[in-house]
């Protein structure tokens, strides 16, 4: 049984349907990414999953359990954590208080946790008590997935952690989901970066005008003419 | 331009204390205002009539205990009772008026929460009128009179009483807000509620404890506003209601250390300020002014600084 | 909250009312003109006739506070007109007592004055209150009808600011420009009060009040060092209390009514014991000694009206106490308004006239009648001089003070 099940999904907003019917699975211990152009409805996918906004039809099942009526928060204790695009930090709360949100939902001792997340991101460790707003772009993205990563998730929703990032902290950032699926949590990635994603991808997905045109292992689809011409800028 | 203060220096201790003793009961109140338009940037107009039941609540139970007949100790409980009583009536309006008139409205326009707001004010301000035929009541007159002094202050012991609990109660609230699990959840749904239910926070609830924890502060202002004025009546709410919300705006609505400090300020400039005004040759304002002074001054800071006295960047709000 | 717009367009609409309120509150704290007697101009009164069919009533208003904080004083004042109206009939109609809320503020006083007029009322009793008065003139005498306030003092109802003098309101009671002197020579002569402080409600009454005994204490050799106003319903004194306490006055003179006069007297005994505490006619009613308890103990009050000695009192007394249950001075102007009901009932017997089975009454006519009125009525002697104001007799105000929980009459 897949860890996350999404079947025949369709969400979108207003008037305006952005994922018309998709379906998609994640297994434990997987990366799997979700790659496509702007507006071919890959954060709506994520959105409806986290319980952000509510599908308009079709069935999301986490762990055997359905999910797609739920609110995010009861989401989030079940163990789906999600980076939202623009990381979401709080910006009037320290880089500490930020770390303690994404914990919320922990009762149970955090000294562990906030090592490992220090560990990761050794630049958090020295900014603790400034305000989340006054952090770089890339620091901001560090203390998004750290912070996701103190709720302890069994699956991390990553929405464009690469975006307005330089390429050094691009290849930083990607190391560290790695290093993440190595510690034992599954990863569904929404990127533009479509061949960094497929080169750390386990499976991926090609999402066109809120469809699912293309399936594979990201080897196969690196290796597809059409993903190579549509997102790896080669002609 | 200097001018010279003719009156003496016992004069503007104690009008300075009876500002702080007023600044004090718009803090307490503000503070409600301040934290709702925090999280759902709405203003409750109905906040000044949560006071008002808090202050009733109070009465009702220092009556129930003995009312005049209290002496001694005893009287040092039954205030006790009296705000335990108070808070928990304003408590008990609020999450009501919240579940009712607010919550339902959640996503709608901002003008009808706030229509909702103003059309709660006045049934809540009418029930209690048509409740107690719109007369007013009178406090048990049992707070120890007598004054304490230190230098050129003189301090009347329900003015300290007033003014020390008010703010013990706003350092609680403070630290509840900085220092704990809830206050962090509040602050970051005051941010950005979608990315707070993200990290697990039930938005729902953590709106309803604002309005718990705004409530429990104006039930508090509602039984020291009793016992230090003595008169209380259903529409008692509405001006201190509007002072508190100007407070709150002076110190830039949504920040609570903004609406404390703003309470103390618009406190002072009702009596400090008014006095120093009539200071200058040819200016004579009656006490009749204070509205005018308090009104005039929200205007002017809507008009030349919407975000507050202390307008500090939205980055370090609390 | 505002979108950048809605927020300056929400700023100007509070700059414009908080402008009003300082049009409002520089308006309303003077008064220009005190002289008395001179010339008296009508403006022109809108006379008709009206006709009552038979088996109908004579409908007579009342105008005054019947809930808030100042029932106490409206409440026992309808009983009296009701007693005064109680089984008279005028040619087969029997007389009909409609009472309207007025709450004793200037919107009351008109709201009641329109309804008044749609039930058709002939006359009125009324309104009780000065600044209710002031209101309601206006829509009354163009109406052509009527009213007998057996309560409003003020200064300004008998002098209006538009010079000409309301044909249609005449009162059973004294002007406040009778009370102020009086209060002034007590305060100076009996109490020996070289200095005062004035604390003041902002309405009609309250300025009238203030004007008038503030002019009077300079006369008689007395100092104001200082006054201040107040709002009804306000319930902060304290700021005042500290300017009185700088000021040292030998007494503190209160105009305004006991809903104030209550939380005021308890703050300032708080901080000053034994300051006298001087007020008139608005506190002198039990609600005061009930609220301020062991605060109102030797407060000093007046009241603009008879020593009630004559015989019409004692009748008019012993039949409302058996009537109504309430004592007769447990609150002040109900033999005066039961004066001022049966000035315009004796003149309707006079004017009515039966015509083709209708009851026909010339408003013009019953005008007329009513100020043309000389009655030994249960207040003292009741005569009208052009203005409306009651010259019958020479009423000495009375003066009391509470002691042992009461109001003990002072002589003179």
């Amino acid at each position: 049984m897949p860890l996350l099940d999404v079947r025949d999904l369709r969400a979108g907003y207003g008037a305006i349907l952005a994922v018309k019917g998709i379906s998609l699975h994640v297994d434990e211990g997987e990366i799997v990414t979700l790659i496509g152009s702007n507006g071919a409805g890959k954060s709506t996918t994520l959105r409806a999953i986290s319980g952000v906004i509510r599908p308009r039809g079709g069935e999301v099942t986490f762990d055997g359990q359905r999910i797609d009526r739920l609110q995010p928060h009861a989401i989030v204790r079940l163990g789906l954590s999600h980076v939202p695009e623009g990381r979401g930090i709080f910006h009037s709360l320290s880089v500490y208080e930020n770390l303690l949100m994404g914990a919320y939902t922990r009762g149970d001792a955090l000294h562990d946790d906030l090592e490992r997340v220090y560990r990761l991101f050794p630049r958090l460790k020295e900014r603790l008590r400034q305000p989340g707003g006054t952090l770089s772009g890339g620091e901001q993205q560090m203390l998004a997935i750290g912070r996701a990563l103190m709720a302890r998730p069994r699956l991390l929703l990553l929405d464009e952690p690469s975006m307005g990032l330089s390429p050094v902290l691009v290849e930083t950032i990607f190391e560290t989901i790695q290093a993440i699926r190595r510690e034992g949590a599954t990863v569904l990635l929404v990127e533009q970066n479509a061949l960094m994603a497929l080169e750390i991808a386990d499976r991926a997905y090609v999402l066109e005008s809120g469809e699912i045109t293309l399936a594979g292992t990201g080897a196969e689809l690196s290796r597809d003419d059409s993903v190579r011409r549509a997102y790896l800028g080669e002609g | 331009m200097p001018v010279a203060l003719t009156l003496s220096v016992s004069f503007w201790s104690d009008q300075f204390v009876n500002g702080l003793t007023t600044g004090s009961l718009y803090a307490l109140i503000a503070l409600g205002y301040t934290m709702v338009y925090g999280v759902l940037k709405m203003i409750n107009f109905a906040h000044g009539e949560v006071f008002m039941l808090g202050s009733f609540a109070g009465y009702g139970a220092l009556v129930a205990m003995g009312g005049n007949e209290l002496s001694g100790p005893v009287i040092a409980l039954a205030i006790l009772g009296a705000v335990i009583v108070a808070m928990s009536a304003s408590v008990s309006a609020s999450v009501v008026i919240e579940r009712l008139a607010y919550r339902p409205l959640r996503g709608a326009p901002r003008l009808a929460p706030l229509i909702s707001a103003i059309g709660v004010s006045i049934f809540l301000q009418y029930l209690v009128l048509e409740q107690t035929s719109a007369r007013a009541k009178f406090y048990p007159d049992i707070f120890p009179r007598g004054s304490i002094g230190a230098g050129p202050f003189e301090i009347t012991y329900i003015q300290l009483f007033l003014i020390a609990s008010s703010v013990a109660m706003m350092a609680l609230l403070y630290a509840v807000i900085q220092r704990t699990r809830l206050g962090r959840a509040i602050r970051a749904v005051a941010e950005n509620p979608t990315n707070a239910s993200l990290m697990g926070v039930d938005v729902n609830r953590t709106i309803v404890f604002v309005f718990i924890l705004g409530a429990a502060m104006a039930g508090v202002a509602g039984v020291l506003y009793g016992l230090f004025f003595q008169t209380i009546r259903g529409s008692m709410g509405f001006i201190p209601g509007i002072k508190a919300f100007t407070a709150a705006v002076l110190g830039g609505i949504g920040s609570i250390p903004g609406a404390m400090a703003g309470g103390y300020v618009l406190g002072l400039a009702e009596t400090v300020g008014r006095e120093l005004l009539n200071e200058l040759p040819g200016v004579n304002l009656g006490n009749q002014w204070r509205d005018v002074i308090a009104f005039t001054l929200l205007v002017t800071i809507l008009i030349f600084r919407p975000t507050g006295i202390f307008a500090q960047r939205s980055t370090t709000r609390a | 909250m505002f979108g950048r717009k809605g927020r300056s367009r929400f700023a100007w609409l509070l700059l414009a009312a908080s402008f009003a309120m300082v049009l409002a509150a520089a308006c309303g704290g003077d008064d220009d003109d005190s002289g008395s007697g001179g010339d008296v101009t009508y403006g022109k009164a809108g006379f008709k006739t009206v006709e009552i069919a038979a088996g109908q009533p004579i409908k007579i208003g009342y105008s005054g506070p019947l809930s808030g904080d100042l029932k106490g004083i409206g409440e026992p004042i309808l009983k009296a007109i009701e007693l005064a109206a109680k089984d008279k009939t005028i040619k087969g109609h029997s007389i009909q007592i409609v009472a309207k809320d007025d709450l004793c503020s200037a919107d009351g006083g008109a709201s009641a004055a329109t309804q008044l007029l749609q039930e058709g009322v002939v006359a009125v009793v009324g309104p009780i209150c000065s600044g209710a008065v002031v209101a309601a003139q206006p829509q009354y005498e163009q109406a052509g009808i009527t009213h007998v306030s057996p309560s409003s003092t003020a200064h300004k109802p008998t002098y209006p600011d538009r010079g000409q003098v309301f044909e249609t309101f005449l009162r059973t009671t004294y002007s406040d420009d009778i009370q102020g002197p009086a209060q002034a020579k007590f305060a100076i002569q009996t109490l020996g009060a070289k200095t005062a402080y004035v604390v003041y409600d902002t309405d009609a009454y309250g300025t009238g009040l203030r004007d008038a005994f503030t002019k009077a204490y300079e006369k008689e050799g007395g100092k104001v060092v200082g006054s201040e106003g107040f709002e009804k319903k306000q319930t902060d004194f304290k700021a005042i209390v500290t300017n009185i306490k700088n000021a040292k006055p030998d007494l503190v003179y209160f105009a305004g009514f006991y809903s104030e006069a209550t939380p005021f007297i308890k703050q300032l005994r708080a901080e000053m014991k034994d300051v006298k505490f001087l007020a008139g006619d608005g506190v002198k009613n039990d609600e005061f000694i009930k609220g301020a308890g062991a605060d109102a103990e030797g407060a000093y009050l007046s009241l603009p009206s008879p020593v009630y000695t004559g015989e019409a009192y004692k009748t008019f007394g012993d039949l409302f106490e058996k009537e109504t249950g309430i004592k007769r001075d447990a609150s002040p102007f109900v033999a005066e308004a039961y004066d001022a009901a049966t000035v315009i009932i004796r003149a309707l017997e006079k004017v009515a006239q039966e015509k083709d089975g209708k009851l026909v009454i010339d408003l013009k006519k019953l005008n007329e009648e009513i100020r043309k009125t000389e009655l030994d009525g249960a207040s003292g002697k009741i005569k009208f001089d052009a203005r409306g104001e009651n010259v019958g007799g020479e009423t000495p105000v009375s003066l009391f003070q509470v002691k042992n929980g009461a109001f003990e009459q002072l002589k003179q």
